[in-house]
């Protein structure tokens, strides 16, 4: 029974490193940018979902959608006034990003202060089964993180513009040559990693009490799993995260939370020596 | 011409000078003044303690300078506090720690955390500056720390003094688990409090977590396996024990939490958590302030805090009282002189008669603001707010 609820418990906390690492695996494995932004996103997705829905008084689920939009016109915004400028230049666009990530953190501090906010979930309490226990808002998460991949996936094999995205991705002059856009899908990009980045604050946020500084360890924890899952593959990010959840759950019970962070990272470092371009991921 | 030049130049050279002394900081005219540094947290997951410090420090700060300030010798300060916010991040506190001491000549300062106290010290010690650390553990101080004093509670002490009141009032209680943060400071305390948990007969079963984590499930299934009678979550931010708290219940912990250093009612309000703590232990306990000055802060901070009072921070407002006391005695700004004061003046703080005294057992001197150490039971008044009912008190 222990055992069960390990698993329980790593597969809720591998839907949630799934939402955070989609988006960001999406922007770099089209756009090859490094984007530490991501985790501002997240934080202001959180923040966006409070405001509206314990401030306001909005539906939590219509908040999302807010938190949604929002988080995808603040993509567009990055992109075309900063990340475009960074085209072709990893380094030096990830040194701004942090910068940019920085700036925006500490602009934060100013406007939401250093108090923490919170937001009730509309499904409060547990599932009990047996002993087994499962919080219902994180059901929620699997859910939506279970959605969302599918719906990504899809979207990138599928569709017209997952079609050009990819074209983009495998040769950006040679995606032109054919009548794409690459400026337009750099866009698009920006704007789905970005509102998926704030969709994953909005459904955080009742777990926890937001805080500026909310997306760092998230956001450091995805940098693992896109590593470990493949940079640019979502199903690898999705397993990635999937795998990450399970042993943090597993060391955490059995071991020790200490010991969470550095196994954490050893696997990224095991998995960057020997496998580098990760369990399901592409050279770049 | 040359002569007209010449007389030009001196008036623009003494306007400049006239402009300039204008415009840098400093002393109102003809007011000197000692700068006291707060360096706590203003951001990240410990902004709440620091809003709340800073309103303590600028009420004792206020409360001086109302008063006539600070006479040394035949001269008059007023004391005027700088904020440095480190955001619970030792390099930044160093960082801002250098800003204060080096460039802006702060000799005097507070600082919030024992995570971080160690890390300002390295600026601190070497340059002669008085530390006032609000923070918990004893690690930070010692022979070798000559400038550095506690005015905060020993965390491990207070959790010793809820064990001893769990002893003598859950005769069944068996098992406690300690739930501290991974750092220097949570070693330090859990050091403390498994000394106390094995004289009072409880064992006990340790767990250090990041400061970061907000995910306690896993470590609900290690901890629950053999369910502790109480969970004791010391030296972490509101917003983390908080959310620690409604966790345990939501994994079925039936037993009661111990706060034996802040209790952030506001955290489990903002969690909708308040049910999870009611009949949990509070230590120290304080709800009121016996003195005029306590009375007048307990009524200035609900102005500015509503609902927001951590009695810890009186301690800040006690220690400079004590500080003005030790400036005084020394008659003179010379911090070796104020340090040598600081063991033998006492003040009237928000608290009651205060003064530094030595630790039972150690060899560094007068650098503990101790008191008797109430202990509270957590209760839930008629409007559904949280509060504290005293139910004992360790002298």
């Amino acid at each position: 029974m222990l055992l069960v609820q390990v698993v329980l418990n790593g597969l809720t906390a591998g839907a949630m490193l799934a939402l955070m690492s989609i988006g960001l695996t999406l922007i770099f494995g089209i756009l090859g940018v490094v984007n530490f932004v991501h985790g501002v996103i997240f934080m202001l997705g959180a923040y966006i979902t409070i405001y509206f829905t314990a401030e306001l008084g909005m539906n939590y689920f219509v908040s999302i959608m807010l938190a949604c939009v929002l988080g995808a016109i603040l993509g567009v915004v990055l992109e075309a006034a900063f990340f475009r400028r960074f085209r072709g230049k990893v380094l030096e666009g990830a040194v701004f990003a942090v910068a940019l990530a920085l700036s925006l953190e500490a602009l934060a501090f100013e406007i939401f202060g250093g108090a923490p906010r919170g937001v009730q979930t509309p499904l409060p309490g547990v599932i009990n089964v047996a002993g087994l226990i499962v919080n219902k808002h994180r059901l929620l998460v699997v859910a939506a993180a279970l959605l969302l991949v599918l719906g990504l996936y899809w979207f990138v094999r599928s569709s017209r513009y997952g079609r050009a995205m990819r074209a983009v991705q495998q040769d950006a002059y040679a995606a032109r040559l054919q009548g794409i856009e690459d400026s337009r899908i750099a866009v698009l990009t920006f704007a789905i990693g970005a509102a998926l980045a704030a969709v994953a604050g909005g459904l955080v946020a009742p777990l926890q009490l937001a805080l500026p500084d909310m997306g760092t360890t998230p956001l450091l924890l995805a940098f693992v799993v896109i590593i470990v899952g493949g940079m640019g593959s979502i199903s690898g990010a999705f397993w990635a995260a999937v795998l990450i959840g399970l042993v943090q759950s597993a060391v955490t019970t059995f071991w020790s939370p200490q010991a969470v962070i550095g196994v954490t990272f050893f696997i990224a470092m095991l998995m960057l020596a020997l496998r580098p371009t990760g369990i399901a991921g592409h050279a770049h | 011409m040359g002569r007209k030049m010449s007389t030009l130049k001196t008036l623009g050279l003494l306007g400049l000078l006239g402009a300039a002394s204008a415009v840098l900081p400093g002393q109102a005219s003809g007011q000197e003044v000692i700068k006291f540094g707060l360096i706590s947290s203003f951001s990240g997951a410990a902004a709440s303690f620091g809003e709340v410090e800073a309103v303590s420090v600028e009420i004792a700060i206020n409360d001086i300078n109302a008063a006539g300030g600070v006479k040394v010798g035949d001269k008059t300060y007023k004391m005027q506090l700088t904020k440095y916010d480190h955001a619970y991040d030792p390099a930044k506190a160093v960082t801002v720690a250098r800003q204060a001491v080096q460039q802006d000549g702060v000799k005097f300062v507070e600082v919030l955390g024992g995570g971080i106290i160690p890390a300002v010290q390295t600026v601190t010690e070497p340059a002669k500056v008085l530390l006032f650390g609000q923070g918990g553990g004893s690690h930070w101080l010692g022979k070798n720390k000559p400038f550095t004093f506690q005015p905060f509670y020993s965390i491990g002490g207070n959790a010793v003094a809820v064990y001893e009141y769990i002893r003598q009032t859950y005769p069944d209680a068996k098992k406690i688990a300690l739930v501290y943060p991974d750092d220097d400071m949570g070693d330090s305390v859990a050091s403390e409090a498994l000394l106390g948990a094995k004289e009072f007969g409880l064992v006990a079963e340790k767990a250090f977590v990041g400061r970061s984590m907000t995910d306690f499930y896993p470590l609900f299934a290690s901890l629950l396996r053999d369910p502790p009678d109480f969970i004791d979550v010391d030296g972490m931010p509101g917003p983390q024990y908080a959310a620690l708290a409604k966790q345990a219940r939501e994994n079925g912990f039936k037993g009661h939490f111990i706060f034996s250093s802040t209790l952030d009612a506001n955290a489990f309000a903002k969690l909708n958590a308040n049910d999870t703590i009611v009949g949990s232990l509070v230590a120290p306990a304080w709800t009121v302030w016996p003195t005029e000055a306590g009375k007048r802060w307990l009524a200035e901070v609900d102005r500015r805090l509503p609902g927001n009072r951590q009695m810890w921070t009186g301690r800040s407002y006690d220690n400079l009282m004590l500080l003005k006391a030790a400036i005084e005695k020394a008659g003179s700004l010379d911090t070796t002189k104020v340090r040598d004061a600081l063991t033998e003046v006492t003040a009237i703080g928000v608290s009651g008669s205060v003064r530094y005294v030595a630790a039972p057992g150690a060899d560094y001197g007068a650098r503990h603001l101790r008191t008797s150490i109430p202990v509270g039971e957590v209760i839930k008044t008629a409007d559904g707010k949280l509060d504290i009912k005293k139910v004992w008190e360790k002298q």
